[in-house]
């Protein structure tokens, strides 16, 4: 029941939006988006996916395989480093760059497609370094033993056994690489590229081209879509080439760059100190003249607030819906429930500008009473970060076999007092980690928050955003450093727990 | 909490009957589970449900505790129905305790949180309950530990103290040593079988493992294919098995055929008593123990040799090509593979049949 009610209203948005594109007509959506304008919206959107893809996965590869598998100086150090860019939003980052290009263009400017490019794959390539590093790390040696004794060379094993290993983390790393660029509004309309979701929220937000909008953001899911069905396909395919045969896997013996190592230190080094050196001079340079402008504490303190406030919202709604969700996943595995599982995978890989969208005309259309308050917005949290919490939920359930509630009900207990006095307490810590993740997650959004927050309401997001707009560079270093700050936790666990720098024996 | 009255002074006649199982069918999609079983376990007996994997004894046992719904038939405890076609008495009111497999200790709660779980939160004899019970399955100073701290043998403890705490009418244990390392297994199953009796408790035990079967309980009650094929005393079912699968289960054993003449089946091997009512030709069986090495014996060939240590299990073949085993008690000599020993069966053997 809670299950199928959380369901509902993740799916919200992807069905109004449905509705609404009904409504319209195909006729009429058709011939909005066969323009010219849109071929070339949609050639540059593809373009930039493309490059941002290529550069992170060759960036991601190299980077995952210098750091588990070489004995390149300082592996250990570069690896946590190199995931840290994770922790910089695209639309900050982009913010970082633009703030300061005058130190090396003359005219202070940067933008357009290349811009974009650059800045995306520098701060999605750590999705593909971080899958592909704990592939790595994971991968069984077994194999690669039997190709050495079987007269392979150091590089004819990487070649023909490590990498086609870990081809599934590649592919899955580099499918979501791709679907975080096409959903990125922030960082493209900060650089001032034309893509769907820059021209959706336009349409929107300045033309007052409601059809126009839809007709944009219909195209935009097709193109999510088709990455997510790709995605899920090579994510089966990781299944495969799971381990098979019991026993640790051992480490193995890292190869010997010989004169190589100090290239590949500098390949590292480069990389990390581009990423990470650029926001960091950005922040020392602008931190000080923003925090000391008149009246910015507390306008600071207030878009925190609100931050705060929408965002524990958000987070509780989404925790509350996906205890029922993760709960059912994790101990029944009908079809129904991985059915439902999915579908709401589906609606939080679609990106924030079609559900703010969407909820924003189902506010206006359907639920008036919503319209404009933080509940529209928190609800809109819901739909883009419930499959967080769910999994959160369901790893946690895992936790709680249902012999606990079974014991419980031998002594006495009715089902629903075991569910209270043993399962939710055992699956707690799970829960929590869930939240925070969902909170810190909904602190950074950006799109949906932008069309949906009430007026009058500016979040850490939005005032970065409006600022950034109007190249206030000092007024918004403040804002960079919070939501920097804030999205550097979840990264941190991330990045030193994924196994793969851990301490070994070498 | 509200518990049915369930507990002893039963009003109906039956007292010594803790658990009745008569008919009890269950079926899952494509899967007769439970196939019209029926058993009885009295007041203070151990009864191990003894089978293959697959043969239904978990079913029976979560049908007893109330986890599983029966299609048909019925369970009673201490002579009041709880299960019957169309009525189901849930499970936090049966008052059975279980062990399960692996403990499932509340994670979250204290081993002497653990072990009060059951026991009414406010009562005063609570703290001292909690204390008896860790006693009495060698664990007492252990409650302030956490579930976590505890070794698997550990955790099985508190699992059955935790199950026995509330004094329940029946304790069902779910393979609760098949977990623990094989010097652990026999420590633990002997300190269980003492718990139980000392309270004087009836329990009902599923088990796939025969010697476990054979040493802890007091009746076995065998399952194969749903039914329940042979209820005895481990003794009884070692040495009079009902068919040759029980025999073959608990057990190895082997045919030797033979002609009937005069009340003695006639083998390779030498004369067998056997009753009457057979054809000319018979078969009986017999268990490796119960051969022999005798010089004067008749001649075998030795085809391999197990040393498990405490005894070793020859492979034997007779002159006519029957094959048979010998269990040898510890000596200090073994005959070698491709000797030639002399061989004699002693005492009856476990079953004969025409053939």
């Amino acid at each position: 029941m809670g299950a199928l009610l959380a369901a509902a209203v993740a799916l919200i948005p992807a069905v109004y939006l449905v509705v609404r594109v009904a409504e319209a007509g195909l006729p009429r959506i058709l011939a909005e988006v066969t323009t010219p304008r849109v071929a070339a919206m949609a050639g540059r959107t593809l373009a930039l996916v493309g490059l941002v893809w290529l550069g992170s996965t060759i960036f991601g590869v190299t980077a995952a395989l210098l750091t588990t598998r070489t004995d390149a100086p300082g592996r250990r150090v570069f690896g946590v480093l190199l995931a840290l860019p994770l922790a910089v939003p695209s639309y900050v980052a982009a913010y970082t760059w633009a703030a300061v290009a005058d130190l090396w263009e003359p005219s202070g400017r940067f933008d357009g497609f290349w811009a974009a490019v650059l800045v995306l794959t520098l701060y999605s390539y750590p999705y593909v370094y971080l899958t592909v590093a704990s592939a790595l790390a994971g991968q069984d040696q077994g194999p690669a033993e039997v190709a050495r004794s079987l007269g392979e060379g150091e590089w004819g094993v990487l070649r023909r056994v490590t990498l086609p290993g870990v081809l599934p983390a590649m592919a899955s790393g580099g499918l979501l690489v791709a679907l975080y660029t096409l959903s990125d509004f922030g960082a493209v309309s900060i650089l001032r590229v034309d893509t769907f979701t820059r021209a959706v929220f336009t349409a929107f937000s300045v033309g007052f081209d409601r059809t126009g909008a839809v007709a944009l953001a219909s195209v935009l899911a097709v193109f999510a879509l088709a990455i997510i069905v790709v995605e899920r396909l090579a994510r089966g395919a990781e299944k495969r080439y799971a381990r098979v045969g019991s026993g640790g896997p051992r480490r193995p013996r890292p190869l010997g760059l010989g004169w190589g190592r100090l290239p590949a230190a500098a390949f590292l080094g480069l990389v990390a100190a581009v990423a990470l050196g650029v926001p960091l001079a950005s922040l020392l340079r602008w931190f000080l003249a923003g925090v000391s402008r008149p009246g910015s504490i507390g306008e600071v303190v207030a878009a925190m607030g609100a931050s705060l406030g929408v965002s524990l919202l958000g987070a509780v709604l989404t925790v509350a819906l996906a205890i029922p969700l993760g709960l059912y996943a994790a101990r029944v595995r009908t079809p129904l429930a991985l059915g439902l599982e999915r579908l709401v995978f589906v609606t939080h890989s679609l990106p924030g500008v079609i559900i703010g969208l969407s909820l924003v005309f189902f506010g206006i259309n359907v639920a008036y009473a919503l319209y404009q308050s933080v509940w529209l917005l928190a609800l809109a949290y819901v739909t883009l970060f419930l499959p967080l919490a769910s999994a959160a939920v369901a790893n946690a359930a895992r936790q709680a076999p249902p012999s606990l509630e079974e014991a419980a009900e031998s002594l006495g207990l009715t089902p629903f007092a075991a569910l209270l006095r043993v399962t939710l307490p055992v699956m707690l810590p799970g829960i929590g980690a869930g939240a925070a993740l969902v909170f810190l997650t909904a602190m950074k959004e950006l799109p949906a928050t932008l069309l949906l927050r009430p007026t009058g309401m500016d979040t850490l997001a939005t005032r970065l955003w409006t600022y950034t707009s109007v190249e206030a560079y000092a007024a918004a270093a403040p804002y960079a450093a919070i939501l920097i700050a804030l999205a550097a936790v979840p990264t941190w666990f991330l990045a030193t727990g994924s196994g793969a720098f851990g301490r070994d024996d070498s | 909490m509200t518990r049915a009255p369930l507990t002893t002074g039963s009003t109906t006649g039956s007292m010594t009957t803790a658990l009745q199982v008569r008919g009890v069918r269950k079926s899952f999609p494509g899967v007769q589970a439970l196939d019209s079983v029926d058993l009885d376990v009295r007041a203070g007996e151990l009864v191990a449900l003894l089978g293959p994997s697959g043969c239904g004894k978990t079913t029976l046992l979560r049908s007893v505790a109330g986890f599983e719904r029966i299609d048909s038939g019925r369970i009673a405890l201490n002579g009041h129905v709880v299960a019957l076609e169309g009525l189901h008495l849930p499970t936090h009111r049966r008052e059975v305790g279980i062990v399960p497999q692996e403990g499932a200790l509340f994670p979250h709660l204290r081993v002497a949180e653990n072990v009060g779980f059951g026991l009414a939160r406010r009562s005063p004899a609570r703290a001292a309950r909690i204390e008896e019970f860790l006693e009495l399955v060698g664990l007492a100073g252990y409650g302030r530990r956490m579930p976590h701290e505890l070794s698997g043998g550990q955790q099985q403890r508190v699992a059955l103290a935790r199950a026995l705490a509330p004094g329940p009418a029946l304790v069902l244990l779910d393979e609760p040593f098949s977990a623990l390392d094989a010097g652990l297994r026999t420590e633990l199953r002997a300190d269980v079988r003492r718990v139980l009796h000392e309270q004087n408790m009836t329990a009902l035990l599923v088990t796939h493992d025969q010697s476990e079967a054979l040493s802890v309980a007091d009746r076995i009650a065998v399952m194969s294919s749903g039914r329940v094929v042979q209820t005895a005393s481990p003794l009884e079912l070692y040495s009079h098995p009902a068919d040759p699968w029980v025999a073959t289960f608990l057990g190895e054993a082997w045919w030797l055929p033979g002609r009937v003449e005069g009340g003695q089946l006639r083998t390779s091997i030498g004369p067998l008593p056997v009753g009457g009512g057979l054809g000319p030709r018979a078969r009986a069986l017999v268990r490796p123990e119960q051969v022999v090495l005798a010089s004067d014996g008749t001649p075998a060939l030795v085809t391999d040799v197990a040393f498990h240590g405490h005894d070793a299990l020859l492979g034997l073949r007779l002159a006519d090509g029957t094959p048979l085993q010998c269990r040898l008690a510890h000596s200090t000599t073994l005959p070698r593979e491709g000797e030639n020993v002399g061989v004699r069966v002693t005492g009856e053997p476990l079953l004969v049949e025409a053939g």
